[in-house]
This record gives C-alpha cells, sequence and structure tokens, in this order.
C-alpha cells in the first residue's frame, strides 16, 4: 500500500490499535502490521512523533514504566479520543462507499 | 554482550543523526528522542529473538525506521509546539514574579497602580504577552481539537508573547533608570534584582523571539 496513502490515515490508525487496549511504542508499530496484513510500510520512525501528537491533542494519554530494565511509555485512549475514532470510522465508511460505488459505475450511496 | 554491544551502537548513531536533524534545546530533543531509542532496542531485540545476529538485527531495525531526515521531519512539528509551550510557561511564570519585583523597587505604596500609570504601554504589553501566552499553551494543548490545525500558529503566539514581554522589559528598566539618573544613589538592593531578572528575561525572550518568528516564517 501506498505510502502517502497511508500518511493521510495515521491519526485514525493509531487510535484504532489503541481501541483494544493500551500498548507502548513498539508494541503499537507491530499491531498496525499484524492488523494490515503487513501492508502497513510507512517508516516506522514516524509513528513515535504521530503518538505525541495525539497525546497533545489529549485523544491518548501514556504513562512511563520499566519493563526487564528498559523504560516504556504505553499510550491508551482517552473519552475523546474514543469519541474522535468513532467519527473516523463513520466517516471512513461514508467515504469508501461513496468511492466503491464511483469506482464500480454502482448508484450512489443513498444518504442514511 | 559484544552483539549487543554494536547494536546499541548502531541505534545510537541512528538516534543520533535523526536529533542532528533537529532544531531546538537539546533537552527536549534528547527527551522526545529517547522513545525511538526504546523502540528500536524492542525492534532489535524482536528480531534477535528470531534468530537475527545483532548486527544484521539492528541495521533491519534502523532500516525500518526511516532516513533519519525523514523521521526528523515528522518530529519538528512536535519539538516546535513543545518549545513554544515551554516558552509560553516560563514568560506565565515569570511575569507576576518580576512584575511583584518591579511593584516593590518602584513604588512606596507597594501598588501596581502608580506603576502602570507611570508608563501607560505597561499594561497593554503585560496583557499581550499573558494573551499570547495563553493562546500559545491553549493552540499546543487538548483545545487544538476544537481550533483545527493552524499552521504556524503556536510559534506566531508565543513569538508575540516574547515581543511583548521584551517591550514590557525595555519599559520597566528605561524606567528605573530615567528614576536612577533623577535621584542618584546608592541603589536599592530589590531594584537590582528587579533590573537582573528583567535583563535575563528579555535576553532570553529576545533570542526566542527570534526563532520562534524565523521558525514561522521559513517556508515549507
Amino acid at each position: 500500500m501506498r505510502a502517502e496513502v497511508l500518511k493521510g490515515h495515521l491519526d485514525g490508525l493509531l487510535l484504532a490499535v489503541l481501541d483494544d487496549e493500551p500498548r507502548h511504542g513498539y508494541a503499537v508499530i507491530e499491531a498496525l502490521r499484524a492488523g494490515s496484513g503487513g501492508q502497513f510500510d510507512l517508516p516506522t520512525g514516524t509513528v513515535y512523533p504521530a503518538l505525541r501528537r495525539l497525546e497533545a491533542a489529549g485523544l491518548i494519554r501514556s504513562g512511563w514504566s520499566v519493563v526487564t530494565g528498559r523504560r516504556r511509555r504505553t499510550y491508551r485512549l482517552t473519552d475523546a479520543g474514543r469519541r474522535a475514532l468513532a467519527e473516523q470510522r463513520s466517516a471512513w465508511e461514508d467515504f469508501s462507499a461513496a468511492v466503491s460505488a464511483l469506482l464500480q459505475g454502482q448508484p450512489w450511496p443513498a444518504a442514511t | 554482550m559484544a552483539g549487543r554491544d554494536v547494536a546499541s551502537r548502531h541505534v545510537a548513531e541512528y538516534v543520533a543523526a535523526v536529533a542532528s536533524e533537529l532544531p531546538g534545546p537539546r533537552r527536549i530533543r534528547t527527551a522526545a528522542l529517547a522513545e525511538l531509542r526504546d523502540g528500536l532496542c524492542d525492534a532489535v531485540d524482536a528480531r534477535r529473538q528470531r534468530g537475527l545476529a545483532s548486527d544484521a538485527a539492528a541495521r533491519e531495525a534502523v532500516a525500518e525506521s526511516g532516513p533519519p531526515d525523514i523521521v526528523a521531519a515528522a518530529y519538528a512539528p512536535v519539538l516546535a509546539d513543545l518549545t513554544a509551550r515551554r516558552t509560553a510557561l516560563i514568560l506565565l511564570a515569570t511575569g507576576p514574579v518580576i512584575g511583584m519585583l518591579w511593584v516593590l523597587a518602584l513604588t512606596p505604596e507597594r501598588s501596581p497602580g502608580p506603576l502602570l500609570g507611570t508608563a501607560p504601554v505597561l499594561p497593554l504589553l503585560v496583557a499581550t504577552a499573558a494573551v499570547a501566552a495563553v493562546l500559545t499553551l491553549a493552540v499546543t494543548g487538548a483545545a487544538q481539537r476544537l481550533l483545527g490545525d493552524v499552521p504556524q500558529l503556536p510559534q506566531l503566539a508565543v513569538a508575540t508573547a516574547c515581543v511583548a514581554a521584551v517591550c514590557a522589559d525595555v519599559a520597566v528598566l528605561g524606567l528605573a533608570t530615567s528614576r536612577a539618573l533623577t535621584d542618584p544613589g546608592v541603589l536599592p538592593w530589590i531594584v537590582t534584582l528587579a533590573a537582573a531578572a528583567s535583563a535575563l528575561r528579555l535576553a532570553g525572550s529576545s533570542r526566542a523571539a527570534h526563532h520562534f518568528l524565523r521558525t514561522a516564517t521559513r517556508p515549507g
């Protein structure tokens, strides 16, 4: 999958990965890769600043812990993050339905 | 052990390469990149557990992380907001303290009224600095969800706060100098302390304003 396509949806993807459970940065990367069937191929170093940006916006929060002698920053969704994720899912469903209809020459989906 | 040292060196060199592409205070850069370094160590360990040699595991983890300039470009806006936020907090914290020092130094009544009346521009400068600093905290915090992403707004807001602080410090230092010239003698220690505090903040605010204005007006 093209990197520029993924990049535009990175925030939503990160929120979705954290919806299941709190994770630290590398576990978020692994979950993105596993959840996308290996399609996620953005530079993984860009995930960490994206997580910091979501935290600054109040959509996730983090805490430090020490695991096997190494400090890890673990992230979890906030209530605002859950609402933002729900909005992104709804927007994506509407968008993908409309684009699919156009690309496949089908009638425009009725507004719900 | 030797293998782990090789891997650690690869990771350290990579993180240093990313850091060298980033502007801003070293302490903020180091803190921001600590997570990247720890994440790379996790990536190296995961590959070693799958049977890869340390050297190959480190090279693969670093390659997967991306070119240093790409990762630095992703960190740059985050660091810029962190630096703006830190500067705004410093201005909000030092404002009342330095203000109180000048009230004690220049007004026998120990009241800000006469001081603000002597220099009518001071209330406007203080208010501008405070509002701009609070705006900086708002647009770099949770309120950005409501305000939306306005490029360069944090840098412009904190630069405004810094410029207003510089002007306020110049105004009170000018006032103190004028009084010292009309009433020469031994300066009370409180005046010296207030002047030193203002001079220090003036130097820092000037440097910060220059940095943030340069960042805000940089193309691309």
